[in-house]
């Protein structure tokens, strides 16, 4: 295992922050620490992807006759994109890959300069036919751009005629969320694969097979809550999983409040009761109710957003009455984004509410 | 001559009053190897920081009581100097970088920088990074934040951070991600009731009970709070007594006077009056925020709904255009205008209804 | 060259040059006609290379004294000419005939000579001077040869050797005399070399020496400037300085309008003289009033004024448009005028703050002054425009409903004005806080109301004692009052 963080991308430590609650595990040059489980768990080749099928199926190929497409993956986070991208270079450069492949992501600096120089010059780097050992591999390099998306359009610009120039020994792999923000010269120059988000079943089993091999004691409901809390995004899953592990330590069982507690989803109840004091039209009781929220340090951000869903779903709303809530709660949730003290948007949103309901 | 509060500041995980589960499991992350970047959020006296001392005790041991306050020195870009309060001991920095006002991205910067790049000197220590603990994070600017987001990705090898907020929701959510959340909530009544009492018997006082509910009432679950009260009664009286004054905080006895002169008379003449109190208040250093707060807790009082919630929607309009304004004077005082234009119609109008 | 400076030294240089030459005087009347602002600038230039070499001034090539500037024409040449309020006057023949008196045993007197610009401090210098048969020793920064000579290695040997030339000008002015008149010296000061500016030490160094050595009097001219950190008199003359050295500090008050208007008058009168009625006719009484008016103070502006007001001939053209917008009424005039006057913006500023207070309306609803005109008049400073209506609009409403438009505009403004990134839209927050309060305020009070400056709003924070470890606004919110009991009671127990 410590062989492969060791090979694996210099941004380990950074890609793990960037998507994690605090994986960390950024001095495993010094000592060493377990590794984050995200990328201890990491596909190892292309068929151990979970569920993108029509993706894996064109990569195998791709694989077999040991050649790429420059290729753009893009999907809601933690559906296995870089995961991909990775699994595939493993298997077509096997134990060279740390050498064929350039990463750079969001975190490293990516403007226009960066095109122009570091990647201008991997990309001129020739790369051999042959590995050290003598056996054949494919002549070509992969820089794999993460989080493509929130390049520059100046340095995405810059890129395309690397792209092109450099075509027969580099093969770039851009991944982003959104394939909107990716100029359309790059889009039209790479084969698009689409990530969908995954099935809870794919996440569950996967968490299980993590568990066992950790060794996590887990109560069999807190997998569904950590699937609720991920909402799709495998990433998150695994990292809530471990942050929870961590905090409770191996010896005790992991349970659905805990694992609510760590991500601060606020419980169910408090949104009924919202509801319920609004419905109630007394402006002191709201008023208290308010406070206990505060008191409780949750956050109200995530609130409205849990909110928004509990008032959608509620059957015994008018859709007149969901409109007018949904309309404020837009509103609020804009100011409070955008710095709004915490108290006044839910004191106006209450209020709004409390009018509508009347 | 040390505060109470500090004084009884319990200094060790194992000894904290209350969430003992999660003082549990935070000595349990300080068992593993590696640990994370740490974000405390609560309400203000909830113990977050408290909590943050314990943890850091538990990870380096005793030597992190032997603080020093520094003064560090910051050049801006455009070359002028911000002086910035710090506290720290040999393995950890304490800074609260919202001090700097609109320099706080510098700050964060170059703070983190300097620490960052020194590796921990106490070879024998068992961590190899140093902890940089930032409070009220939720005030730095955008700017400053994304900042910190950037350069905490940077120096993950050499240190980790703890940040201290208020509310989670203003901090973004790059940060927010790259965290592990621990929320601290404010102690219900009582723990805040066995604390007090715990304080008085280290003391060696004696405190009613109808004292010690009366100081949780006008806490607001705010511990410190709590605790300054309890100290400010004992100068001024003791032996205890159950009906004595519990002295208030001046700036929340004048804003609700302010309130008060707001409902009785609305002129263009009084709005110029109530913009020196603000003023008065904004120059004793009380967050803009919490004066809208507190203006738009009392003000509602007396009022019916439909006018509660006018007020409250204008608030939530001028307090959101003030988070990106400069001048906070101007919103505070288009709010009060407000509220004085609806407030005149519906005392008129309610006149006229009593007339019929 | 900024415009500021330049204009500065070609002030100094003109008189300086003329206290050397009284020849000045006979003009070649011809060529005034041409003397208009592209003539000026090439009498800068000549100047300039006059500066050049102020101890070794020789005549220069006399073409050039024809196109010397209005402002030297009409100078006083007698103290009762000079439009320096008589007390003033009085005081400073009191210091030179003190210093004559002391000559003997303290010949190094040394006074400051403050006011606002265009007070008449250096024309009542000259004017004195001519009187008690003073001969003026002028210091003007050099333009620095030697900067030029050694690019490569300006620094510390340029900034030693003006200091140098500051010095030795000041010790053999003032010692030796020159060998042509037998005239009692008085040295003047009024260009401060640019290091000394910098530095208090050095100018400390130079006024002991100059105590100590020096054999005539020593005048310093520094004018008032708004800003304190550009106030020499301010941040070189300190009170301690002042003290130690007796300096006698003499500050001249704006021109009042009465002298003001003396002034003119004999303006008026040597307009009519032969040798400049060719170039000039004398401007109506009306227009006199206004550019007296509009001079606030300022008698230099005043007599540029008055030039551009009275030419003959192509230089009318646009000058008449000014001036027909002045012919409105004494008190109405146009701000156009007075933008090229930077230093009487404040002054300005407050008659705006009074149109957008009080707006007048011409009969067909519009306003007498339009926003747009008010706005960018003030276009330089947006920030302080708004934070002047805002300190001072309320007094001006009766109605609550009106002020409640005219704050929720005001509240807009700010908004608009912090996006820093976008300079255009600071002008749309001015405009925008302008026109409202003109437009809300459908009844507006109008009785006198002073104005007030904005208050800024600097959280004062040497009054909270600080407490490591807690940031400011957790002291003010929860510690302060107690933090503050608990200490006062435990004292008294003490």
């Amino acid at each position: 295992m410590q062989a492969f963080l060791k090979t694996g991308k210099t941004t380990v430590s950074d890609k793990t922050q960037a998507s994690t609650s605090g994986a960390g595990g950024p001095s495993a040059e010094r000592r060493k620490p377990p590794a984050p489980w995200v990328e201890k768990y990491r596909p190892k080749s292309v068929d151990d992807v979970v569920e993108q099928s029509e993706v894996v199926a064109v990569l195998r190929k791709c694989v077999e006759g040991a050649d790429l497409p420059n290729m753009l993956l893009y999907g809601p986070p933690g559906t296995g994109k870089t995961s991909t991208i990775l699994a595939a270079a493993r298997q077509i450069f096997g134990d060279i890959y740390r050498e064929r492949i350039l990463e750079l992501n969001a975190s490293d600096e990516r403007g226009i300069a960066v095109v122009r120089t570091k990647i201008k010059n991997f990309a001129q780097l020739t790369a051999s036919s042959t590995r050290p050992d003598g056996r054949s591999c494919p002549p070509f390099k992969i820089i794999i751009l993460d989080e493509a998306d929130s390049m520059t359009h100046a340095a995405q610009a810059a890129l395309r005629r690397t792209m092109e120039k450099e075509s027969r020994s580099t093969r770039f792999c851009l991944v982003c969320n959104y394939v909107s923000r990716i100029i359309e010269p790059i889009t039209s120059r790479c084969t698009k694969f689409r990530f969908k988000a995954l099935g809870d079943e794919q996440i569950i089993v996967r968490l299980r097979h993590i568990c066992e091999i950790e060794s996590v004691n887990i109560d069999e409901n807190a997998y569904k809550s950590i699937v609720e809390i991920s909402g799709g995004d495998m990433r998150r899953a695994i990292t809530t999983l471990q942050s929870c592990y961590r905090l409770k330590g191996a010896s005790n069982t992991i349970s659905t409040e805990d694992l609510l507690e760590m991500s601060g989803i606020i419980p169910e109840n408090y949104l009924i009761e919202f509801l319920e004091v609004c419905q109630a039209g007394n402006y002191s009781k709201l008023e208290e109710f308010v406070r206990q929220i505060g008191y409780e340090a949750y956050s109200i951000g995530q609130m409205l957003e849990q909110f928004n869903e509990h008032v959608l779903r509620c059957p015994s709303l008018t859709n007149k009455q969901k409109a007018l809530i949904c309309d404020k709660l837009g509103e609020c949730s804009f100011r409070l984004q955008d710095g709004g003290s915490e108290y006044l948007q839910i004191m106006d949103l209450g209020c709004a509410i409390i009018l509508a309901l009347k | 001559m040390a505060l109470w509060v500090d004084k009884h500041r319990p200094r060790e995980l194992s000894k904290l009053d209350y969430h003992k589960v999660q003082a549990e499991n935070l000595r349990n992350l300080c068992q593993q190897g590696d640990f994370p970047h740490l974000m405390f959020y609560g309400p203000s006296g909830a113990g977050k920081k408290t909590r943050i001392m314990c943890l850091l005790r538990e990870l380096y041991g005793a030597g992190v009581e032997r603080l020093r306050n520094e003064t560090m020195t910051f050049t801006t870009p455009s070359n002028r100097k911000v002086e910035v309060m710090t506290v720290g001991s040999n393995y950890h920095l304490e800074v609260n970088p919202s001090d700097a006002g609109i320099y706080d991205r510098v700050v964060v910067i170059d703070l983190i920088k300097q620490v960052a790049q020194t590796h921990q000197i106490d070879a024998s220590g068992q961590r190899e990074f140093k902890v940089i603990v930032l409070s009220e994070v939720d005030e730095l600017t955008k700017d400053a934040q994304h900042a910190l987001r950037r350069t905490m990705e940077k120096y993950v090898a050499t240190c980790r951070i703890i940040l201290s907020v208020n509310s989670t929701s203003r901090v973004i959510p790059a940060i927010r991600s790259r965290c592990l959340g621990i929320r601290v909530a404010a102690p219900n009544e009582e723990e805040i009731t066995s604390v007090l009492q715990l304080t008085c018997k280290r003391e060696g006082l004696t405190l009613p009970a109808e004292l010690a509910a009366r100081i949780v009432d006008k806490s607001e679950h705010n511990l410190r709070r709590a605790l300054l009260m309890l100290e400010a009664c004992k100068v001024q009286q003791y032996p205890f007594t159950g009906q004595q004054d519990i002295v208030e905080l001046d700036w929340q006895v004048y804003l609700r006077e302010t309130a008060n002169q707001i409902v009785t008379e609305q002129t263009p003449a009084k709005l110029e009056k109530i913009r020196d109190r603000l003023y008065e208040l904004l120059a004793q250093g009380v967050p803009p925020d919490m004066i809208f707060r507190g203006l738009v807790e009392q003000l509602v009082r007396n009022c019916d709904m439909s006018i509660k919630a006018k007020t409250l929607e204008y608030a939530t309009l001028y307090e959101h255009r003030m988070q990106n304004g400069s001048k906070h004077i101007f919103h505070l005082e288009a709010f009060v205008a407000q509220f004085m234009n609806i407030y005149k119609k519906f005392i008129s109008e309610s006149m006229m209804m009593d007339d019929f | 060259m900024k415009p500021a400076t330049r204009k500065r030294a070609w002030n100094n240089s003109a008189f300086a040059y003329q206290s050397k030459f009284d020849s000045v005087q006979t003009e070649n009347t011809t060529q005034m006609k041409e003397s208009n602002v592209a003539d000026d600038e090439k009498t800068i230039e000549i100047n300039k290379t006059l500066n050049e070499s102020p101890e070794t001034s020789k005549p220069t090539p006399p073409s050039f004294k024809s196109n010397s500037n209005w402002i030297d024409k009409f100078e006083p040449k007698t103290c009762e000419e000079v439009a320096v309020h008589p007390k003033k006057l009085a005081e400073l023949k009191d210091w030179l005939l003190h210093c004559a008196a002391v000559h003997k045993q303290h010949p190094a007197q040394i006074c400051l000579l403050t006011g606002p610009s265009g007070s008449g401090k250096t024309a009542a210098v000259r004017a004195l001077a001519r009187a008690q048969n003073y001969e003026l020793q002028e210091w003007i920064n050099p333009v620095d040869r030697d900067m030029i000579n050694t690019l490569g290695d300006q620094t510390s040997n340029y900034t030693g050797s003006q200091i140098d030339f500051f010095k030795s000008f000041l010790f053999r002015s003032s010692r030796y005399k020159s060998l042509l008149g037998s005239q009692k010296r008085l040295v003047l000061v009024e260009d401060f070399p640019n290091m000394i500016l910098s530095s208090v030490d050095i100018f400390e160094d130079i006024l002991e020496e100059f105590s100590k050595y020096g054999k005539a009097p020593l005048l310093f001219i520094v004018a008032d400037s708004k800003s304190r950190s550009l106030n020499i008199s301010y941040t070189l003359f300190t009170e301690e300085l002042k003290n130690r050295y007796h300096i006698h500090h003499i500050s001249f008050n704006p021109i009042a309008v009465t002298l003001l208007q003396k002034a003119m008058k004999r303006f008026c009168a040597l307009m009519r003289e032969q040798q400049f009625s060719d170039t000039y006719k004398v401007p109506s009484e009306t227009i006199i009033d206004s550019i007296v008016f509009a001079a606030q103070g300022d008698i230099r502006n005043a007599l540029i004024n008055l030039h551009f007001a009275s030419l003959k001939g192509a230089g009318a053209l646009p000058t008449e448009r000014v001036e027909s917008c002045e012919i409105k009424g004494k008190s109405k005039k146009k701000l156009s005028t007075l933008k090229t006057i930077r230093r009487d913006e404040s002054v300005t500023m407050l008659h705006a703050l009074g149109r957008v207070f009080n707006p007048k309306r011409l009969p067909n609803g519009n306003f007498t002054h339009k926003p747009e005109d008010i706005t960018d008049s003030f276009a330089s400073e947006p920030k302080r425009f708004i934070d002047l209506i805002h300190a001072n609009y309320l007094p001006h409403f009766r109605e609550i409903e009106h002020v409640v438009e005219a704050a929720n505009a005001l509240s807009i403004a700010d908004n608009i004005i912090t996006e820093y990134r976008e300079e255009a839209l600071a002008l749309t927050a001015l405009n925008l806080a302008v026109r409202s309060i003109m437009q809300t305020n459908e009844s507006p009070v109008t009785a006198w109301m002073p104005i007030r400056a904005a208050r800024h709003n600097h959280q004062d924070l040497s009054k909270l004692q600080k407490i490591s470890g807690i940031s400011n606004s957790l002291y003010a919110t929860d510690y302060g009052s107690y933090v503050q009991m608990i200490n006062a009671c435990k004292k008294i127990e003490k």
